[in-house]
């Protein structure tokens, strides 16, 4: 049997439910970020036939050495300068000679970390305000002779004196792996997986 | 050379002794190379488990996780994946094709697993290998199970056995699902990889043995027979796991970061080879720890025969005056020695290795069978060799202790008037 300050309770309760709602209803919108790492990147790598795609996620203040929407000239410059540095991508990440390759499309981007990877960018950034964001260079390249690809060489961390280490993770025929380039050892084996 | 062939022949005088050093030496070095090949070996089964899979998409969790509860059976799920997910995943256009994985019950300890008849084509192992069935086939009835090789050996099952599933993944059984028996359909042959330690059921079996049960146990009174069930809707709600190949390598990362900013559901998709590459850095120290536990074994054999040689040296000061008296220089016994050292390592490393090789021979197979890892059989890598070259080295160097005292002891007893 119910008592009356029970019954009371409940309504109570019902009655912050129904005021609650409309709370619960406005925080209905999804939220989630990523990982973000000042220092740290990663390049992911996928190799198929004579194909190489290739997608460089890396954190502005690595890059660029600022998070803000570039506000003065000499940000702006700064911006666009590590744009083409990372559009030439046989330059950053040097693959062997051997496997004669070339670049078929570079794209390099400067984005806030909330926007999902083919979003576009909405502009709404307030100048000066300070947030996450991230340089997103995808890579597609073909190789004569992809079977000398075993292994890379970047240039990335005398490019860009804010990276200290880059996760690579590659998936070839031969099976998935993960390494580390970092400024100590700015090279990859791929020895095992190609 | 006469060194090497006086030293040779004064170690055949006392053969006992040297044996026994070389032998000490010999099962050191066996340790040392044997600890690299069972490293190597454990390593390569484990990332055996499982290939050929782009991704394996859980719950939201560490990739670590998700990789051993899916794939090894070990630890469990932190949340299940709703049956639409599943199905918005298998819809998306660069996905070729998706198992799914469903954990939560066992039978005699052994996991049980429901998936479909994918799970048999798809999941490859050791380089692409597929299962194969000893016996029967694979599941056709709603309440057919197909087992691996260790639970047919271990209970002692055959094609046509009924056995209950119990629910929850304990040894000891609370709570059994014993009004809906299931028939061994198939028995699987051994793979050295947790598939031998599952039972397989498929997923509508998970979800018939569940469907007269509330909040994770059996409601009296409402039971539902096998054959009623049979006739009722069996779409499973939840899966707790799925294993994802594509048609192009090249989407992996794509279709992974889709599934991993997945709005309906927090999800994660993980790459199996690079979830293992994080498993290795976590182990890697015990793995150095077990190296340098071996290097100090190898340390401890070498200190073994410096004291066997010092300790005959006493014995041998007869020897050494005679070598003495017809001409031989200080430096002769010196060198005498350290060659000594030099050689009883040199035969001990080689025996070792012989014996390392003898043995993975000889035990590859039982090995292999028993526990699943496949030692492999190849020659010593250049820095097998290295460790090989520089334990040699030492022995030599260790050798110069001995003959140092011996040098010395050598000029005072050409000097002592004895009486």
């Amino acid at each position: 049997m119910m008592t009356t300050a029970s019954t009371a309770r409940s309504v109570i309760a019902s009655v912050a439910i129904l005021v609650s709602l409309p709370v619960l209803a406005e925080q209905a919108e999804h939220r989630q970020l990523g990982p973000h790492v000042h220092g740290q990147g990663t390049l992911d790598i996928a190799i198929e036939g004579k194909k190489i795609e290739m997608e460089l996620v890396a954190p502005g203040m690595d890059i660029v050495g600022f998070e803000h929407v570039a506000t003065t000239d000499d940000q702006k410059a700064k911006v666009e300068k590590a744009k083409a540095q990372l559009a030439d991508v046989l330059n950053v990440f040097k693959l062997p000679s051997a496997a004669k390759c070339k670049t078929e499309t570079a794209n390099v981007e400067s984005r806030k970390e909330t926007h999902h990877p083919g979003d576009k960018d909405d502009d709404d950034d307030k100048p000066g305000e300070s947030q996450h964001s991230e340089f997103h260079a995808t890579y597609t390249i073909t190789c004569e002779a992809p079977e000398s690809v075993t292994g890379m060489e970047t240039a990335y961390f005398s490019d860009f004196a804010g990276g200290q280490l880059l996760n690579v993770n590659v998936t070839t025929p031969k099976g998935q792996t993960q390494a580390q380039m970092t400024r100590e050892k700015p090279t990859l084996d791929l020895t095992g997986v190609m | 050379m006469m060194i090497a062939r006086l030293a040779f022949q004064s170690l055949l005088n006392r053969w006992v002794t040297a044996l026994l050093t070389v032998l000490a030496i010999a099962m050191s070095v066996m340790l040392l190379l044997g600890v690299e090949k069972v490293r190597t070996g454990a390593r390569e089964s484990f990332a055996d488990t499982i290939s050929g899979t782009d991704l394996i998409v859980g719950a939201r969790s560490g990739s670590l996780n998700l990789l051993l509860y899916s794939v090894f059976r070990i630890g469990n799920a932190t949340n299940n994946v709703t049956w639409k997910s599943y199905q918005d995943i298998a819809k998306m256009p660069e996905v070729s094709w998706i198992v799914p994985l469903s954990l939560g019950d066992s039978h005699h300890g052994f996991r049980v697993l429901g998936t479909n008849q994918d799970y048999f084509t798809h999941y490859k192992f050791r380089h692409g290998q597929t299962m194969k069935f000893a016996a029967g086939g694979p599941f056709k009835d709603l309440f057919d199970a197909v087992i691996g090789s260790d639970v047919a050996e271990q209970l002692g099952y055959k094609v046509g056995d009924k056995i209950i599933v119990a629910h929850g993944v304990g040894s000891i059984s609370f709570i059994e699902h014993e009004d809906k028996p299931f028939r061994v359909s198939g028995i699987l042959a051994k793979t050295g990889t947790p598939i031998d330690r599952t039972v397989h059921v498929s997923l509508e079996a998970i979800e018939a043995i569940h469907i007269d049960w509330q909040n994770g146990a059996p409601v009296p009174g409402q039971s539902i027979s096998a054959d009623q069930v049979r006739k009722m809707d069996l779409t499973p709600r939840a899966i707790t796991a799925a294993l994802v190949g594509l048609k192009s390598r090249l989407a992996t990362f794509k279709v992974q970061r889709r599934i991993n900013n997945y709005e309906e559901e927090p999800l994660s998709a993980i790459m199996p080879g690079v979830a293992l590459q994080e498993l290795w850095g976590l182990i890697g120290t015990a793995e150095t720890a077990l190296s340098v536990v071996s290097a100090m074994v190898v340390a401890t054999a070498l200190l073994g025969m410096v004291t066997m040689i010092l300790t005959t040296l006493n014995e041998r000061r007869r020897e050494m005056a005679i070598l003495r008296s017809v001409g031989a220089t200080p430096a002769t016994v010196l060198g005498l020695l350290a060659v000594e050292g030099g050689l009883l390592t040199l035969a001990g490393v080689v025996i070792g290795t012989a014996g390392l090789y003898a043995g993975l021979y000889l035990a590859q197979p039982y090995i292999d069978h028993t526990y699943g890892l496949s030692l492999p059989i190849d020659p010593p890598r250049p820095d097998e060799w290295l460790k090989l070259g520089a334990i040699i080295v030492a022995g030599f160097l260790a050798g110069l202790l001995p003959a140092l005292r011996a040098y010395r002891l050598s000029l005072a007893d050409g000097m002592m008037v004895r009486i």
